[in-house]
């Protein structure tokens, strides 16, 4: 029970205890013997506390002592504390009384206390306290630790004997006192430089970096734990040579490594040059690779040459990082490539204005559109660039089109209106607009598309001009027919009882025949400038004579002449008789019939209207010629547009629908052949028209 | 014959002016036809009608230059002038009468008998 307690108060184990009684001892026989195993034994020990159980144990022994213990001052430097006791199997019994001993004023009287102080060996003999006493403690010995004429403690021994040191043992006591100092010291440096490496063991094997440390020869002499895990290698790399880490990658590690950077300039750089060579790369074709960074320094050692620090820095997040930022960059651009080139080569005009209608970009149609330069225009009003109005004198800020996207947040469809172009002309717009929303739905910018549609007005407007004028031919035979049927009814032409008036009865049916026989006319022109302006018109080519189709538009109008005593006669020879071509015969008869009947129409009695056609190259021509009034020169080029006629009296009696060379052109430019007029006033006209042989 | 009225027919159209020509006689006026623009003018300022019906559609000069000349001349500054015409759009009936026809007719809308009444009323109002 008693032992249990001095075992835990000095927390001591059973075995430390139990030394004093260690079988090999009992053969060492003599001080000396005893005190060079000691000295063994404390080169031996590796902590503090196995220096203090062997001196101490050992000193029972030695000294024959009862006790044996060790003080050091406490951290206040105020009490000297027993670090450890040891005591005989017979001081073992009065166990409790040792323990009062533990510790004692640093500035008592008491000789151990004063052998600290004095740095000198002293005795005890009558000071030994009652408690040592009562378990036959009678005299004590306390030497000093020494280092370096330095107390560090007091080595104590007590004994039951009166006097039992003798000079030998002070000397031996006084060695071992000096021993363990000096063996303290070098246990407090020992500890302190494992606890340096200890730390910078852990701070290396703690970073993320691969460190190793190469010798001026190559070898490496440190790595630390990373440098496995970049490499992938189980085995310690520790002893390589660079050339084996390096060069030869594949056969030493787990992966294969593709270095990204020149071994040789490496070499060169921090071997020869003394600098560090920094930023070289490696793909190590792990699965996944991983790419690693390399940094290479020079290691300069009291200024020579030491050899290679490497540090190896995983990047492969990094590298993949740019890489990916690398890639969406080049696919952005690509992207917006892209759509610069639509955005430029587009037809349509595309401008980009903000909230303010200020021009924040435009294309080149848009540019050219405007009349002015991006440049001129960026931060512009938008109304400043296109003067925009309705054609009667609203412009902005009275007109504003674009406003209410601001309200209604939708896109404007398509409006169309007048815009001023930078010639000062007015030209038809279609505009239409569209927001662009930012993620809180308010509008950032305006997207407008501008078309120029002058062109599309301009058909219109003819359109309709063309409806107005037909029309207006239209009504001139109503009016006639109209008129006279009114007469008619009314009694005002008589009631035909006399010849005189059936006379002019049957006068003015005839002139409503007439004016029938024109509606007819111009409804089937009309119908056929609605087809060819449509492109409905079908043509069924076949291989026919012109002789076949001339001789028939001759029979047909040979009536019409001989009443109006012209001359019409076909010219030809054999060979021109069987000169043939690809086209649709009734298409080519209306053609020539309108040329025909147009001649006789212009040719005074007494003229002539002559046919030829022939044959060249790989076309045929066929021209009516007449000895007619002729087309003044400035009208040749007009004659052959809808609803244009020549001025002039002789138009009373030859009045035509005005549609008939609009038409007589297209069909022959629908053969790709062509038409063409030769005419002087006063001496006739001649109207040739080509048409290819062979249908392509 | 001089107590007569004198409407002149300023009209290309042959068998409109003949029909034209033809009630009005008969409904006791006397009537001049001019087949286009300018001898249209020329005869407007020779015979100083008490009417003139003015066709707008004629080669040459048209009906609205033709207008204009009549209504610069003294002579024929306060001839009533009716434009007599196929065409509707209000465009051109806006312009005849902006440049001082008195009135503006759509032909095919008025058969001669009409066309006598409104000549009538263009006299009663002298």
């Amino acid at each position: 029970m008693q032992k249990q307690t001095f075992l835990k108060k000095f927390k001591l184990s059973s075995g430390q205890l139990n030394v004093a009684h260690d079988e090999n001892l009992k053969d060492l026989n003599t001080k000396n013997n005893l005190l060079l195993h000691l000295m063994h034994e404390l080169a031996k020990a590796k902590s503090k506390e196995r220096l203090f159980s062997l001196t101490t144990n050992y000193s029972l022994k030695i000294f024959g002592a009862e006790v044996c213990a060790i003080y050091f001052p406490n951290e206040t430097k105020r009490k000297l504390t027993a670090a450890y006791i040891s005591s005989s199997e017979a001081a073992q019994k009065g166990i409790a009384e040792i323990n009062l001993i533990r510790q004692l004023p640093l500035n008592s009287d008491y000789p151990l206390s004063r052998s600290f102080r004095k740095k000198k060996v002293l005795t005890a003999a009558s000071e030994i306290p009652v408690s040592l006493k009562k378990v036959g403690i009678k005299s004590g010995i306390f030497f000093p630790v020494l280092l370096k004429e330095e107390a560090l403690g007091v080595f104590a021994l007590f004994s039951n004997r009166r006097t039992s040191f003798s000079s030998e043992d002070i000397k031996i006591g006084e060695l071992i006192g000096l021993h363990l100092g000096l063996k303290m010291h070098n246990q407090d440096l020992l500890s302190s430089v494992k606890v340096q490496n200890e730390t910078l063991e852990l701070l290396q094997n703690s970073v993320g970096e691969g460190l190793a440390l190469h010798g001026p020869d190559g070898v490496i002499y440190y790595a630390n734990r990373a440098i496995s895990h970049f490499f992938g290698n189980t085995a310690s790399t520790i002893g390589l040579r660079r050339e084996e880490l390096i060069g030869n990658w594949d056969k030493y590690h787990k992966y294969k490594a593709t270095r990204l950077y020149d071994i040789e300039e490496m070499k060169k750089t921090v071997y020869e040059d003394k600098k560090p060579f920094l930023g070289g790369l490696m793909i190590i074709h792990s699965n996944p690779p991983k790419v690693i960074e390399a940094n290479y320094y020079p290691v300069i050692k009291d200024g020579n040459f030491a050899g290679m620090a490497a540090a190896y820095r995983d990047v492969t997040k990094e590298r993949k990082q740019e890489q990916d930022l690398a890639t969406n960059f080049k696919r952005i651009q690509k992207e917006r490539d892209r759509w610069n080139a639509v955005f430029s080569n587009v037809d349509e005009a595309v401008c980009l204005i903000d909230r303010e209608f200020k021009i924040t970009h435009m294309n080149s149609t848009c540019e050219n559109f405007s009349g002015m330069g991006l440049r001129q225009v960026l931060g512009q009003n938008y109304y400043k660039v296109f003067k925009c109005h309705t054609g009667n004198g609203l412009y902005y800020p009275d007109f504003n089109p674009l406003e209410k996207i601001l309200i209604t947040k939708e896109p404007i469809p398509y409006e169309e209106y007048l815009h001023t172009n930078a010639s000062s002309e007015d030209v038809w717009v279609g505009v239409s607009a569209s927001p662009i929303k930012d993620a809180s739905s308010e509008i950032q910018e305006i997207v407008l598309v501008i078309r120029d549609i002058n062109s599309v007005k301009e058909i219109e407007k003819a359109k309709s001009q063309f409806v107005s004028v037909a029309s207006h031919e239209l009504r001139t035979p109503l009016t006639v027919i109209n008129g006279y049927l009114s007469l008619l009814i009314n009694g005002d032409l008589g009631d035909f009882s006399d010849s005189q008036s059936r006379q002019q009865l049957r006068e003015v049916l005839n002139k409503v025949y007439n004016e029938t026989e024109r509606l007819t006319d111009l409804v089937s022109d009309l119908l056929n400038v609605s087809r060819i302006e449509e492109k409905r018109v079908q043509l069924n080519r076949k291989e026919y004579l012109l002789k076949e189709v001339i001789d028939e538009v001759v029979e047909e109008l040979g009536y019409v002449a001989f009443q109006k005593k012209v001359n019409l006669r076909v010219e030809r020879t054999n060979k021109e008789a069987k000169t043939t071509a690809f086209f649709d015969k009734s298409k080519i008869y209306e053609v020539l019939l309108n040329l025909v009947d147009n001649s006789l129409k212009f040719t005074n009695p007494g003229g002539e209207v002559v046919l030829t056609y022939w044959q060249e190259d790989e076309k045929v021509y066929v021209a009516v010629k007449d000895n007619g009034v002729g087309i003044p020169k400035k009208l040749q080029s007009i004659i052959f547009e809808k609803f244009q006629q020549v001025p002039g009296s002789y138009l009373k009696e030859n009045r035509g629908t005005g549609l008939g060379l609009f038409i007589v052109k297209s069909l022959v430019e629908l053969h790709k052949g062509h038409l063409e007029v030769w005419s002087e006033p006063g001496k006739g006209s001649k109207f040739t028209f080509s048409l290819p042989r062979k249908f392509a | 014959m001089s107590d007569k009225l004198t409407v002149l027919l300023i009209e290309d159209e042959k068998e409109v002016a003949q029909l034209y020509r033809l009630k009005l006689t008969l409904d006791g006026y006397s009537v001049e036809v001019a087949e286009d623009g300018e001898s249209g003018l020329k005869k407007a300022l020779e015979i100083k009608p008490e009417l003139i019906f003015l066709d707008i559609k004629m080669p040459g000069m048209d009906g609205f230059e033709v207008l204009k000349h009549l209504r610069e001349s003294e002579v024929t500054k306060k001839t009533p002038i009716v434009i007599l015409s196929n065409f509707d759009e209000q465009e051109m009936i806006e312009k005849g009468l902006t440049l001082g026809a008195n009135e503006y007719l759509i032909k095919s809308q008025f058969n001669p008998a009409e066309l006598s009444a409104k000549a009538k009323t263009w006299f009663n109002e002298d």
